[in-house]
């Protein structure tokens, strides 16, 4: 992948180009990836590493990383300038600065306006970079990237679909091994997730996320550490997220042990009635706030209780969550080119939290699924026996 | 608070009290989590959402979160006091500064100057910004090297958890190659799914985003990376007779991490790789023999260095040759040419100096070591790691 085949670099120059910016610098890794259209080894994940990418006005690109991952972004189809630093020369972040501002130098940007993600760097590195350049002028440009990532461009959406595919297919693919766990031993609930995981993979994605496998008073929360074995009865909440180069999905899914009772279907009802008015919603020009109001007004009228305070869904793309957010305070405007992933959290008879993830693209006049294999409008229920696998 | 804080709260405590600040807030993952005992494995990947843990001198210590995780992090932390913000609300970093204002407030009972201890290389540069204004009167400075003496040195409880998980982790790693044979067509990926299932029988938790296994081989063994972006993972690629193999695998166990590579070679070794190996061996000898308490980082990365070069050993010297491991894979100290941390008892490192082998495979062993009080020990070694795994031609003549 390269940013001409994600077509970024047209939307970002302009921006540049256009703003007061002599360069700006992306140290997050997500902008980072948006910028050179490379994905870093689970960069989020050390945080006493960086890499980091400069771009100027005149459209010159460097990036500074650390020894080791510099094969792994040429690998990645960089053809730019890469800058390795040295991890021995000095503590983090010293050493990376001290690149950092060679570099700059070197670019005759000694005094220049700089942008650098102020919700990203550390206060220590801006500290030291402060301290070495003196003269030059630092500026946010956080809202550069959020505003250019809000709006996903054609072969972005793809990649989106892609990633919320495999997910799907990782769900899918994992229950199917899973039959038979009502007559078996059974599996435990680590072997099942490693199997979301591994499906994942074979369906193409690039790295697998978050991952967890809940059931019975467990799935009464967001996460808790997965132990024991599947049990009849009991509902289960399965999340993966993965990415195809860098591109995020957001899943979760429910399933039911053995055949389910009327309690739980009518309960998995509710959240896809739920899901289903706030998807009649998803079109340009409806307002965040306003597609969140109308689902809890027809939830209060329907007696569905749902879990408000943490909205009903929000954007995805080089973050598992991102900017809008359907809740009750975000008034952005939807758009064609957003993907949004609608996340309702509604109670099973046990105060299970049931939730359905769904990915949309909102297209010229309304919204385009991107995330089914199955129809999820029914969840999963393992019954029977399977000898294989 | 319940008693499964590895001795952290304990610590804490003491060390708070005999600092000079009067609270510290705390931002990085790492650090957070080495606070409240919180594992939640997105925590890092997630940095707009803030989670904060605030420990006074005076009162209980506290953990800010958002509000969709309240419920999930009071669970798995052992503070018990669990605050949480509405980060759907208008600005969600406005809201998270008020309650920590309001917070510290109430802590330092209504105090009007204090000396505030901030962990600077983590907290983001808007946020603390922002706090500076949110706390006049108040002298935030940063923290962040006592959080590190507090981390480098570990517990008794952290040392148990850090040497089994380093154990388990090597019992995956052999698990997983004695199902290699040199004669037989086993895919790159096939063997890496095999670490990390072994892993997880052995009951480690396989979760967190880069607890990732690899094997990489031939041309693969190359790159430290292979085939970005799927890093370790997804290779079609068998592993071929005579090849060296690099396997790794990252794991944790309780929020406490293991970081592992060892070489499996598919079948005798040739004379190379046998040198190769052997040169790894030494500069394990070497780093061993230096790390003691009382020297420094940078003396035995420098003891090492200078060994390499005496033995012709092409040492990749710019990664350093190890680095300290414990809420996270990789954290301080770093046996490097900067780092002067004074080695001390207790420490858990690992040493992990990075050659290349005969046809410029990149190749590491890395040994989980804890510092005791006159040297210091290898811990969690499964198999004795003065030889490779040797790739056996079939299941009867045993494993190499």
């Amino acid at each position: 992948m390269n940013n001409k085949e994600r077509k970024i670099d047209v939307n970002f120059i302009s921006t540049l180009e256009n703003s007061e910016y002599d360069a700006v610098i992306a140290i997050g890794s997500e902008n980072f990836t948006y910028m050179t259209g490379t994905v870093l080894p689970y960069a989020a994940n050390y945080p006493d590493r960086n890499a980091l990418i400069v771009r100027t006005k005149d459209r010159q690109d460097c990036i500074i990383c650390p020894l080791d991952w510099e094969k792994s972004i040429r690998d990645q189809n960089w053809s730019g300038e890469i800058r390795t630093y040295s991890e021995s020369k000095a503590l983090p972040p010293v050493s990376i600065v001290n690149s950092l501002v060679e570099l700059l130098l070197d670019l005759n940007l000694k005094k220049a306006k700089i942008g650098i993600e102020f919700s990203r760097v550390s206060t220590l590195f801006m500290e030291v970079l402060i301290k070495s350049m003196p003269k030059a002028i630092w500026l946010p440009c956080d809202k550069i990237f959020m505003e250019l990532r809000l709006i996903k461009t054609e072969a972005e959406i793809k990649f989106l679909e892609t990633a919320s595919k495999q997910s799907e297919m990782a769900i899918v693919g994992a229950l199917n091994h899973m039959e038979g766990s009502m007559e078996g031993a059974g599996y435990t609930l680590s072997e099942f997730t490693e199997r979301l995981r591994v499906h994942a993979y074979e369906a193409g994605a690039s790295g697998v996320g978050h991952l967890v496998t809940l059931q019975g008073d467990d799935s009464q929360r967001l996460y808790a550490p997965q132990h024991g074995k599947f049990i009849a009865g009991n509902l289960i909440r399965m999340i993966i997220t993965n990415h195809f180069w860098g591109y995020w999905s957001n899943t979760s899914r429910m399933a039911f042990i053995g055949e389910a009772k009327d309690v739980y279907i009518d309960s998995y009802q509710n959240n896809v009635f739920l899901k289903s008015a706030a998807e009649e919603m998803l079109k340009p020009g409806n307002r965040c706030d306003e597609v969140f109001k109308k689902v809890k007004n027809i939830a209060d009228r329907k007696s569905i209780e749902f879990w408000k305070e943490v909205g009903i869904g929000h954007g995805v793309g080089l973050d598992e969550r991102e900017a809008p957010f359907l809740n009750f305070y975000d008034r952005s405007i939807l758009q064609p080119g957003m993907v949004i992933v609608l996340a309702i959290y509604t109670y099973g008879p046990n105060r299970e939290l049931i939730c359905s993830k769904d990915t949309y693209e909102i297209t010229g006049d309304g919204c385009r699924l991107l995330s089914w294999y199955r129809n999820w409008n029914r969840f999963y229920e393992t019954i029977g026996f399977r000898s294989a696998h | 608070m319940n008693n499964m804080d590895f001795g952290i709260v304990t610590k804490v405590k003491s060390a708070i009290d005999n600092s000079e600040y009067d609270a510290v807030i705390v931002f990085g993952s790492d650090n957070v989590q080495y606070l409240s005992g919180t594992k939640l494995p997105c925590l890092f990947d997630y940095p707009e959402r803030f989670v904060i843990v605030i420990w006074s001198k005076r009162g209980e210590p506290l953990i800010i979160c958002p509000l969709e995780w309240k419920t999930t992090l009071h669970n798995e932390s052992w503070l018990r006091r669990t605050y949480s913000y509405n980060e759907l609300k208008s600005d969600s970093l406005k809201a998270v500064i008020k309650i920590i204002a309001d917070l510290l407030h109430e802590e330092l009972q209504g105090k009007k100057s204090a000396i505030i201890g901030v962990d600077k290389n983590r907290v983001p540069y808007e946020f603390f910004k922002e706090l500076m204004n949110a706390l006049p009167g108040m002298e935030i400075v940063g923290c962040d090297a006592w959080l590190n003496e507090l981390r480098i040195t570990k517990t008794q409880e952290e040392i148990k958890i850090l040497e089994d998980v380093a154990h388990r982790t090597d019992h995956g790693i052999l698990g997983a190659v004695h199902h290699v044979l040199s004669t037989m067509e086993r895919p790159e990926k096939g063997l890496a799914e095999l670490i990390r299932v072994h892993c997880l029988e052995r009951n480690l938790d396989v979760v967190g985003y880069h607890s990732v296994s690899q094997a990489a081989s031939g041309e693969h063994a190359k790159k430290f990376w292979p085939l970005a972006p799927k890093f370790g993972v997804g290779w079609g690629k068998n592993l071929s007779k005579g090849e060296m193999v690099r396997v790794e695998m990252k794991a944790s166990l309780d929020g406490y991490w293991s970081s592992a590579a060892r070489v499996l070679i598919m079948g005798d070794p040739s004379p190379e790789q046998k040198k190769a190996y052997e040169n790894l061996v030494a500069l394990r000898e070497a780093a061993v023999e230096n790390i003691k308490p009382g020297t420094s980082c940078n003396q035995v990365f420098k003891r090492v260095k200078e060994f390499a070069k005496k033995k012709g050993i092409e040492l990749i010297s710019d990664l350093g040759v190890g680095h300290g491991i414990g809420v996270s894979s990789f954290e301080p100290p770093y046996l490097n040419a900067c780092d002067d941390t004074e080695i001390k008892k207790d420490m858990v490192l690992v040493i992990d100096p990075v050659i290349y082998g005969p046809n410029q495979e990149i190749m590491r062993s890395k040994d989980t070591v804890h510092i005791t009080d006159k040297e210091c020990e290898i811990m969690g070694w499964y198999k004795d790691w003065r030889e490779p795994y040797l790739a056996s031609k079939s299941y009867a003549s045993g494993p190499g």
